[in-house]
């Protein structure tokens, strides 16, 4: 995976066991870390076979363990392929790991595609969304403050941001913030950045009503603001996390350009 | 005795950091005029310049590159020639995969959709033209290099006159792997700011790479780092 350009590149744990059930964590956790993003089709089994370093056999079982895990499903057809449908949560220590491999200038660089992307969101949901719609939207920013641990916090803060998302009616929004969310919103809640900090997520909470009273108005100036400024508050926090943290990225190797 | 960690210690270290990469660059341009001496006369224009040059001035790279972790590629960026048709002279050589340095192909040619046009370009400007050290960036090195990168370069003379600008590439992320150890020290938000008042690097959300600090926030100083030649300066508390 060292080939991809993501925020959180090679995940090849040194030492890490190369048979199928070493291979299946290690997919597990780059899938939870966003380096293959809910929805997106994982490169065909040779390729990844490749990657890893191992056989296409040993590939194949981890494959089958992730299915038997339900976070994989493989279609078949013209548009067949095996595809990510659930996100596990990381580690804190996999969080940890991830933040330190990631720059400051790689996580600000995450922030201002994000600022891009979620406030054109914003806008265009204010701009198109009809009041059910707003409704739907007020319902899912409401499952915030009844969720219980870090996972289910990020799989709230997700959905709210992917409803938002459909409001805009533009599949190729759609597409780049569930790639966005998907390196994120894990991190974020994990306890390496957020940690123990209850009142966060009544911070968070607060600011999706925002959004939401903003979309009902159609207010579309104001909605990319409040955004934009939601934004901000997310991945300052990755980025000062990310400093107190004080591990630098180990240099990588130099691929040919 | 121990004592809390100081700003000036970091205007020390950061200091003497930059000096050591200029230094460096310099020596690598001394090294450069001889060798080109050495095999052209005072007639020669750039592109025979640059030919006869090559191989030596890869050797020299390569040292250059292998004393300087954190730089990505240097070389010499010839003025252009006079006939605004005639191609570019760029003798760049990057760090290839497995410890290897490549030589770094531009758009040389005027006619080229992917020309490099370098003369306006203020890495090439100041050094060449106004004959003074130069930093440049952090920018984005579009049909460059094609990174986001910080550029440091000096006068290349040769028979006594400019012939154009050496110097050296630093990708924002390894200055910044090379830099946060001794920013996190300082006590407080600070940040490198270079002429035109950019962070290049930042040891707080509020002070990001790229960002112009057009106003001095409240309670914080500039402390200017002398081994950039005062081209950078530290902001902090």
């Amino acid at each position: 995976m060292s080939d991809r350009n993501g925020l959180l590149p090679a995940l090849a744990e040194d030492g890490a066991a190369a048979n199928g059930a070493g291979i299946a964590d290690r997919l597990a956790s780059s899938i939870a870390l966003g380096v293959f993003s809910l929805g997106e089709r994982l490169p065909t089994e040779v390729d990844l076979a490749r990657q890893f370093g191992v056989a296409v056999a040993t590939l194949r079982k981890a494959l089958a363990t992730l299915r038997e895990h339900g976070l994989v499903e493989t279609r078949r057809g013209r548009f067949g392929g095996t595809f990510v449908v659930r996100a596990p949560f990381p580690s804190d220590g996999e969080a940890a790991d991830a933040l330190a491999r990631a720059g400051v200038v790689d996580l600000r660089d995450l922030h201002d595609e994000y600022v891009a992307v979620g406030s054109a969101v914003a806008g265009l949901a204010a701009t198109r969304a009809v009041a059910s719609g707003v409704d739907g939207l007020a319902e899912v920013a409401a499952r915030m403050p009844r969720a219980r641990t870090a996972p289910e916090r990020a799989t709230a803060d997700s959905r709210f941001h992917i409803e938002l998302a459909v409001l805009a009616q533009s599949p190729r929004l759609l597409r780049s913030l569930l790639r966005l969310q998907s390196e994120v919103s894990s991190l974020y809640w994990s306890g390496a950045v957020t940690g123990t900090d209850v009142t966060v997520a009544g911070a968070v909470h607060a600011e999706h009503l925002g959004i939401v009273e903003a979309v009902r108005a159609g207010n579309a100036h104001r909605a990319e603001r409040l955004m934009t400024e939601h934004v901000h508050d997310c991945v300052y926090r990755l980025i000062d996390a990310k400093i107190a943290l004080g591990r630098e990225p180990v240099a990588t190797e130099r691929s040919t350009r | 005795m121990t004592r809390d960690p100081q700003p000036d210690d970091a205007v020390v270290e950061l200091s003497g950091w930059f000096a050591c990469v200029f230094d460096g660059i310099e020596a690598m341009n001394r090294d450069f005029t001889a060798l080109i001496e050495q095999v052209s006369t005072p007639d020669d224009g750039v592109a025979r310049l640059a030919e006869s040059g090559r191989a030596a001035l890869r050797g020299r790279v390569g040292r250059f590159l292998g004393e300087h972790r954190s730089t990505d590629g240097a070389g010499l960026v010839f003025a252009r020639p006079a006939d605004a048709t005639s191609p570019s002279a760029i003798e760049w050589w990057v760090r290839g995969s497995g410890g290897d340095i490549d030589r770094y192909r531009f758009g040389t040619d005027p006619a080229a959709a992917g020309f490099y046009e370098y003369e306006r370009l203020e890495w090439f400007v100041r050094a060449y033209r106004d004959g003074r050290p130069c930093i440049a960036g952090p920018y984005i090195d579009y049909l460059g290099v094609d990174q986001y990168i910080v550029t440091l370069t000096v006068q290349a003379v040769a028979h006594g006159r400019p012939i154009g600008a050496a110097g050296a590439d630093i990708r924002v992320s390894d200055l910044e792997r090379a830099l946060m150890p001794i920013m996190r020290r300082v006590p407080g938000a600070a940040a490198v700011l270079n002429t035109h008042d950019a962070v290049l690097v930042g040891n707080s959300s509020r002070l990001l790479t790229g960002d112009r600090i057009a106003e001095i926030p409240d309670g914080f100083r500039l402390t200017p780092l002398p081994g950039s030649h005062d081209l950078l300066r530290l902001l902090h508390r």
